[in-house]
């Protein structure tokens, strides 16, 4: 009996200073601090257990070596100098600490070979500098016979102002301006990558003095015309820099707008048939456009050499080739239009064109 | 009656720091688990100890270290007094001087915050001894003795007669144990305006001696708490034991729910606590025994 | 007259999170005067501006402050398109708009944070910070980065966050505000807490309107001042939106300021996202800035003030950045004198400092 009442003295006593603390107004806080008891800690023992990242968590800057073109894009975006390239040494090398991870270099890698790792620099008591071995630099210009690599870009006075290298330029340092036939480079833009060297259709393009001999394209004076073998893919009007063509399938209609040609040539590139040329004969823009195409031809495949690269697929301006499986090359024969750009693109020349 | 001295005192000075600081350890750990946090080993004072003393040797006047020796000297002999059976009153006036010695010691480095820090202790020492006075007469009043090993004989429990002085302790024990809300002398780290209080200037071996005294300290303070419970019973040693071992987790509770408050908030509540609470309760003992 | 002492507080010491120099001029625990002297970490960042690329120096503009850092970004970023003459896309604007209140949870949670560990409340410290790392996450999903996020650029923004992303956050958003709740109730109704901020640091009306305070120093003395109100950044005029004011003018007031704005700004999310058009997120920018432009912004710490000016070139000429800090530095000394040593803390914090912004 003594036991109970003692201890419902006890309680009571708790109880009463229990009642009499929170009416003061105090352990507001004291519901969370024992329901925390109970729960999982919200730190992590990083970096023994370790963290899931975010897909676009910016940790560090890798690079694949071998898709770099050394064009030191990335090091004149770098906000803290964090990058250097070595040409000659083929070395790209970033210093780890001094890297910020705004990602500046990644956005502006024409060759999309910077990624942004996940994961963060190891922390060390050194500054961490990486380097990574990139393809040697060979003068980019060579392969055009450009005397020299130091140079600056110039442009011959082939240039028919297309302003196709200024789309190419991933540092946009040239200014193309086709009205005024304005061609300009900010040499201190310029990152010689060769980018614009590469697209030029006329080949214009160099580094240094010397411009690249203007190939003869036969008789460029004339305007630009197309023979009958045309089939209307339409592929020469997607190249047009100018905007200058217009094809129509349907109706069968291949017009050239001669005020807006400038003549680059861009399109005889890309004619699957070869059927364009800066022809003589300032004939009509518009061939024979009731003469029906001779006869049709179709493209086919030989038995077993086509690997299923797809290339063919993605090519077809009338996307008449379903996509190959398991090397099972098929056409739709109503909609092959007998372009040929598919044969053209074929890495194994296993397609051909046969008439039908 | 000799031999058990002894024995007491070799138990107090080889098992106090160790119990002392495992549970500073724990209320580390503890402290981590109320915030969410993983925190660190429980042995890790022992860690943060064995480092001070590895420290180099640099203080700002000399007789600073003659003080916390001072200081550490009379903490562990009221300990010792305390649990070989001794005189409760001397055993409390001991830890006192004690006391009075680590803020001189904090005084003699000229810091400004080494010295608001042993301004601070100062009114934290009048803000609690009334209570511990109180204590060591409720006891008194109770069994009849201020002898330590007399009150451990006692055949009745203290705890019940001495419910309010027992909760008047437990308020104090926050200003001893510096504790939130009553940390404001120096805090247990080093993040308040004043750095870290009474032992701002302290370091290396100096600290760690500090350190070792407030293990002591604190296992001495505990101790008092079992002796609320002690009847010469061993359900009363147990019961003492748990229970002192529930306070020590209830103050790390309370530290984690409050701000730190002003001397003056600790001041006026300590009287009031002493007045209400101790008063009252040894008008009780002195109409009923 | 009593003793006078000189406490030299900061720039180390290990309450303030940043470098700030006060010395304190005490009269017993009384501070009669306090003079603040800054200094400590100035970088250059504004001349850092003229050497380099104006596009890459959003990037330099955001490491002005690691916790209003959107905010520095997208300042930086209007006022060189102001310069560039430039109109971003709508989508642009809003994803901006979401990103910069979500900024505001983050640095109002951190300074509650602060707060707490200012007045020796240690636990409710690492809760508030326990609950800004999911806002810390939410950014690091969308952006990429946890308090750096360079994912503003002149003309727009550098990624688009998809809809179903925005979604998810105004759903994690809502679902922290119980949380969020829990230890706000802690800041306003508990005793201990109450005992330290209520009267503290008191900032009449007329002393913040003559000192010039910004933000929520400004909001806790009752005055109804915030650049959002302007609509000259973001679209907060499509979110009807309306100040958090306090009339108190005490520590207790511009802590509440700022809780009501961690709601708010979930809210302002809220309504965004539901709101938000589609389409782009950026257009292309001239790559030569001509011509000058200044933009204030509503940082969490207050009005912040950026002006571009353009030179021809790809380089600026000029980048200033004003930041709320600054302009907040009277209004604490005013505070400080006649507080408690105790209380220097609570009042130093009460003007969430932000000394790196002070001096970029």
């Amino acid at each position: 009996m003594i036991i109970v009442a003692k201890i419902a003295v006890i309680i009571a006593a708790l109880l009463l200073s229990a009642v009499v603390t929170a009416r003061l107004g105090f352990f507001k806080f004291g519901k969370t601090i024992l329901g925390s008891l109970g729960k999982k800690p919200a730190t992590l023992m990083y970096p023994v257990v370790p963290r899931e990242w975010e897909e676009r968590t910016r940790g560090s800057v890798s690079i694949d070596g071998d898709n770099c073109i050394a064009c030191g894009i990335c090091a004149n975006a770098c906000p803290t100098n964090a990058i250097d390239i070595d040409k000659a040494e083929g070395k790209w090398t970033i210093q780890r600490m001094q890297c910020i991870q705004c990602s500046a270099c990644v956005d502006g890698c024409p060759k999309k070979c910077l990624t942004m790792e996940n994961l963060y620099t190891i922390p060390d008591v050194v500054k961490v500098v990486d380097s990574f071995d990139i393809p040697k630099k060979a003068p980019k210009g060579a392969k055009k016979d450009a005397p020299a690599d130091d140079g600056d870009l110039t442009c011959a006075d082939s240039c028919v102002f297309c302003g196709l290298c200024a789309k190419a330029c991933p540092a946009d340092a040239i200014k193309v301006d086709r009205k005024a036939k304005l061609w300009e480079v900010n040499t201190e833009d310029c990152v010689k990558c060769g980018a614009c060297i590469d697209k030029c259709p006329k080949g214009s393009l160099s580094f240094g003095g010397a411009a690249a001999p203007a190939e003869d394209a036969g008789d460029d004076d004339g305007d630009l015309t197309c023979a009958d073998s045309c089939v209307f893919c339409g592929l020469c009007a997607k190249a047009c820099p100018a905007d200058a063509l217009e094809v129509n399938r349907k109706e069968k209609l291949w017009k050239v707008n001669t005020e807006d040609c400038i003549k680059c040539g861009a399109c005889i590139d890309k004619c699957p048939k070869g059927s364009l040329s800066f022809g003589g004969a300032a004939a009509d823009a518009e061939p024979a456009a009731p003469a029906e195409p001779p006869k049709k031809s179709i493209a086919s495949v030989k038995d077993g050499e086509c690997i299923g690269c797809n290339a063919c697929v993605n090519q077809c301006p009338e996307e008449a080739i379903p996509p190959v499986e398991e090397n099972e090359w098929n056409l739709e024969e109503d909609k092959c239009i007998g372009c040929g750009a598919c044969v053209d693109v074929c890495p194994v020349d296993a397609i051909s064109m046969k008439e039908v | 009656m000799i031999i058990k001295s002894i024995i007491g005192i070799v138990a107090f000075l080889v098992l106090g720091p160790f119990v002392g600081g495992i549970l500073a350890g724990l209320d580390r750990k503890l402290s981590a688990k109320m915030q969410r946090r993983v925190g660190p080993p429980v042995l890790q004072p022992f860690y943060d100890v064995g480092k001070l003393f590895q420290k180099e040797k640099q203080t700002p006047t000399r007789f600073q270290d003659f003080y916390v020796l001072l200081f550490v000297v009379f903490v562990i002999a009221s300990g010792v007094l305390f649990f070989m059976g001794g005189d409760l009153l001397l055993v409390i006036f001991t830890l006192t001087i004690g006391a009075a010695f680590l803020i001189i010691a904090a005084y003699s480095s000229n810091s400004p915050y080494a010295e608001v820090g042993a301004e601070r202790e100062l009114l934290a020492m009048l803000a609690y001894e009334p209570m511990v006075l109180i204590t060591v007469i409720g006891f008194y009043m109770y069994t009849g003795s201020f002898k330590v090993s007399d009150i451990l004989a006692g055949d009745s429990m203290p705890f019940l007669p001495l419910l309010g002085i027992f909760f008047g302790w437990l308020f104090i024990l926050t200003l001893k144990f510096r504790k939130s809300p009553f940390d404001l002398s120096m805090s247990h780290h080093a993040h308040q305006e004043l750095v870290r209080g009474v032992t701002t200037e302290f370091v290396g071996r100096t600290m760690g001696w500090v350190e070792i005294s407030h293990w002591y300290e604190n296992v001495f303070l505990l101790g008092v708490v079992f002796l609320f419970f002690a009847n010469g019973t061993a359900l009363g040693w147990i019961i003492g034991i748990v229970v002192a071992i529930l306070t020590y987790f209830f103050e790390v509770f309370i530290d984690n729910c409050f701000a730190r408050m002003k001397w003056q908030f600790a001041f006026k509540s300590a009287w009031i606590v002493a007045v209400v609470l101790g008063m009252i309760n040894i008008f009780v003992l002195y109409v009923c025994f | 007259m009593a003793k006078r002492t000189i406490v030299p507080f900061g720039p180390q010491h290990p309450v303030l999170p940043e470098p700030i120099h006060l010395d304190l001029v005490l009269e017993d625990e009384t501070v009669v005067e306090a003079i603040p002297s800054i200094g400590y970490i100035h970088r250059g960042l504004e001349k850092l501006c003229e050497i380099k690329d104006f596009e890459q120096m959003v990037y330099v503009v955001e490491r002005i402050c690691g916790i209003c850092s959107f905010g520095h970004g997208w300042g930086a970023c209007a006022s060189m398109e102001g310069a560039l003459g430039v109109e971003i896309p709508e989508r642009a604007e809003y994803l901006r708009t979401i990103l910069h209140e979500l900024g505001r949870v983050h640095s109002h949670l951190l300074w509650l944070g602060l707060m707490a560990d200012g007045f020796g409340f240690e636990s409710l410290f690492n809760h508030c910070w326990r609950i800004r790392e999911t806002v810390l996450d939410l950014f690091e999903k969308n952006t990429g980065g946890r308090v750096v996020f360079s994912i503003c650029k002149p003309g727009g923004m550098r990624k688009d966050i998809s809809n179903e992303n925005l979604q998810e956050m105004v759903t994690v958003l809502n679902g922290l505000k119980a949380e969020i709740k829990e230890v706000t109730d802690a800041f306003i109704y508990d005793k201990s807490v109450q005992n330290r901020m209520t009267g503290v640091g008191v900032l009449t009306k007329e002393e913040a309107m003559e000192l010039c305070a910004v933000g929520p120093t400004v909001r806790g003395s009752g005055v109804r001042q915030d650049i959002r109100l302007t609509g000259d950044h973001g679209v907060y005029k499509e979110l009807d939106f309306e100040p958090c004011v306090e009339e108190a003018g005490d520590c207790m007031a511009r802590t509440v300021v700022r809780i009501r704005e961690v709601f708010q700004s979930i809210e302002l999310i809220e309504k965004a996202v539901a709101k938000i058009p589609d389409g782009p997120v950026d257009v292309k920018v001239p790559k030569k800035v001509e011509g000058e432009f200044a933009i204030r912004l509503e940082q969490p710490r207050g009005e912040a003030f950026y002006y571009a000016k353009g030179q021809g070139t790809k380089f600026l000429k000029r980048m200033r950045v004003r930041t709320p800090t600054n302009i907040n530095i009277p209004a604490l000394v005013k505070m400080l004198a006649g507080a408690d040593l105790a209380d220097v803390p609570i009042l130093v914090l009460t003007i969430d400092p932000c000394i790196s912004c002070t001096e970029r």
